[in-house]
């Protein structure tokens, strides 16, 4: 079991450098995990709202970071934390373009990178006009052309972006592992079955959970709440939150959605949903969710840091001080 | 605009070197940009190498190996020789710039080009003609750099269109085996009174040696095998080298690479290559600067020898 969490990662614009200084003390102090994420600079509607009310801002939309760069950077600068895309998608990038990147970093961390993978939101990539196949043939086929031009190369192990159960089941028959963001802590005890009996011990299952570390709940609880926002505004996980038990929850939000209603999407979360699904509260009740998911099957714990209005850097040392 | 500060004095000190960083020598690679930077060589470019002369299918990554050189080091400048653009969207290709440019505080050069037909073609792209689709692709890549200010961006350029097209959108242009006779025509659609700031660049191969004809037999081997490339047919043709080309062509349906060689003439071999003694690079360094090139970038190529010690070896010669 970790101690300690992983961290997720933005290479936000402006902050890339605090960023790599941040990840060489996570190194120093022992942090077993940094994901860094293919995220964008720039919000979604849904989102704006809360990003202009300073309370939390995430990153969900159109215009990329580059989590491969971003890996890469902080590699070179380190010397024992595992450094992973959490995750990078698959239609910006050609199969032969990806493997020469993950490579490299593969070769240049001493086999320290885990490739996360996913096909990403069909809301954003539609935004870029791409044509969109359906996930699961999609990854299929992405997976078995990047093994397919590793011929001769080394190849880091492969992680699912996943959700639902067609997409585990999907990891557990092609990849290493799966990688939830925002999985939900009652159901991953069921959707693990998924995962072939044989591959379980070597199987990487990790997730990255909302994190918010204050001793006043309800601020944490509303923190947390307008982190699930932008989520429940995309598809895929109004699904997945359907499937793992929160149907009423994401009806409300859809309505509210309808009517363009920010505060009435964040609303929708119940505090048991946040419950389920984030760590938030005081250091203590931190550690324990921290924990608790660990109980229930997930082997690489990380954080996703939200922020007020400090920087990144700043935001995840602070987060990071409840775990020392 | 164009930054005058792109072209700086060292240019015309000493050129860049290609670094090239198959599996397995990536650090080694990396410990020679250091090494260049601490010589006060101005630049290193990262080509998008293939691991068998358009023969493979897995490239090794350039943006990666700058982004690892960027880390290595504080002065010497970084580019891209070239990006390809059809393997990442312009989405991608911008973020990956950002994160460069902003890491490298501004050392980094975005070298971007649409690659090779027959080898994308392979990888089952369908490639457009070049000329719209790198339009399209700056405009696309710069309205998706959100937030996030892009570097310099270079076009590769064989061709006049081409290189004219890098001066109306691009800060510079990168040829790669240029013949030295043909710049004046390459750059005949770019304004000689306004070129101050713009890269002119070209990856020159290069061969030192003292027997000038063990020089000249790896130009000719190395000429003849453009002659299987489209791209380079084309722009040799255009140099005035159609009989070279016409004969590699013919030799090499036939089998027999060793006449392909023998297509080459000498005159080609030296208006593509550089080799021989030290004072005979030096020299053909000064020309081709003359000539209007202010990045002159220098291709290690020696077969036999590793790429670390080819690269060292040559760069004694501007010690």
């Amino acid at each position: 079991m970790q101690s300690k969490p992983g961290f997720l990662f933005y290479a936000v614009p402006g902050q890339r450098k605090s960023m790599i200084a941040a990840a060489e003390e996570l190194d120093r102090r022992g942090f077993p995990f940094i994901y860094c994420n293919h995220g964008s600079a720039r919000v979604l509607p849904a989102g704006a709202e809360a990003e202009e009310s300073g309370v939390v801002r995430t990153y969900i939309g159109t215009a990329v970071t580059d989590g491969l760069s971003h890996c890469l950077a902080i590699a070179m600068r380190t010397k024992q934390i595992r450094v992973g895309t959490g995750i990078e998608v698959t239609y910006t990038r050609h199969p032969v373009e990806m493997l020469g990147v993950a490579n490299y970093i593969n070769e240049v961390s001493d086999g320290r990178f885990i490739l996360g993978i996913g096909p990403g939101h069909n809301e954003i990539l539609t935004q870029w006009g791409y044509p969109i196949e359906k996930p699961l043939s999609h990854m299929r086929r992405y997976t078995e052309d990047l093994r397919q031009v590793a011929t001769g190369q080394s190849i880091p192990p492969v992680v699912f972006s996943v959700l639902r159960s067609k997409m585990l089941r999907l990891a557990g028959e092609v990849a290493d592992g799966a990688i939830w963001a925002n999985a939900v802590l009652s159901y991953l005890p069921t959707a693990l079955q998924q995962v072939p009996a044989e591959k379980r011990d070597s199987f990487i299952v990790a997730n990255l959970a909302p994190c918010y570390v204050s001793d006043d709940r309800s601020e944490a609880l509303e923190a947390v709440r307008v982190a699930l926002t932008n989520y429940l505004t995309l598809t895929n996980y109004q699904r997945y939150f359907t499937e793992a038990g929160y149907g009423d929850e994401v009806e409300r939000a859809k309505a509210a959605i309808a009517v363009n209603d920010h505060a009435g999407i964040a609303a929708a979360v119940t505090e048991r949903m946040a419950d389920d699904i984030c760590l938030y509260g005081s250091a203590g009740e931190v550690r324990e969710k921290f924990q608790a998911f660990q109980a229930a099957g997930v082997n690489q714990m990380c954080v996703s840091t939200l922020f007020h209005s400090e920087d990144q850097a700043k935001a995840i040392l602070r987060v990071a001080a409840a775990f020392d | 605009m164009r930054d005058d500060s792109c072209v700086t004095t060292s240019d015309a000190e000493k050129p860049g070197f290609i670094l090239s960083a198959p599996p397995g020598q990536r650090r080694a690679i990396v410990e020679l940009a250091r090494e260049l930077e601490q010589r006060d060589f101005p630049h290193v470019l990262c080509p998008h190498e293939y691991a068998r002369p358009h023969d493979i299918p897995a490239p090794y990554d350039c943006l990666s190996l700058c982004t690892a050189v960027i880390q290595a080091t504080e002065r010497i400048r970084v580019a891209s020789g070239v990006a390809v653009t059809y393997t990442r969207h312009p989405t991608d290709m911008a973020a990956a710039a950002s994160f460069n440019h902003e890491l490298s505080e501004g050392r980094f050069f975005l070298g971007l080009g649409s690659g090779y037909k027959s080898v994308l073609e392979r990888y089952g792209i369908t490639v457009e003609r070049p000329i719209p689709h790198m339009r399209r692709y700056i405009r696309e890549m710069r309205e998706a750099a959100v937030e996030q200010p892009l570097p310099p961006v270079l076009f590769a350029a064989l061709r006049g269109k081409m290189a004219a097209l890098g001066w109306e959108l691009a800060d510079g242009i990168i040829g790669g085996n240029w013949a030295l006779s043909h710049v004046p025509q390459t750059l005949a659609g770019i304004p000689e009174s306004k070129r101050e700031g713009f890269i002119v660049g070209n990856v020159a191969p290069l061969y030192l040696c003292d027997d000038r004809a063990e020089g000249l037999a790896f130009m000719r081997r190395l000429c003849a095998a453009f002659a299987r490339i489209p791209t380079y047919a084309s722009y040799f043709a255009e140099a005035g080298y159609g009989d070279e080309i016409a004969g590699a062509q013919v030799a090499f349906e036939a089998g027999d690479s060793r006449a392909a060689a023998a297509s080459i003439s000498e005159r080609m071999a030296e208006d593509v290559g550089i080799f021989g003694s030290p004072t005979e690079i030096q020299e053909r360094v000064a020309e081709w600067r003359a000539a209007g090139v202010n990045w002159i970038t220098l291709s290690t190529l020696y077969p036999s020898k590793d790429r670390v010690g080819a690269v060292r070896e040559a760069a004694a010669v501007f010690d």
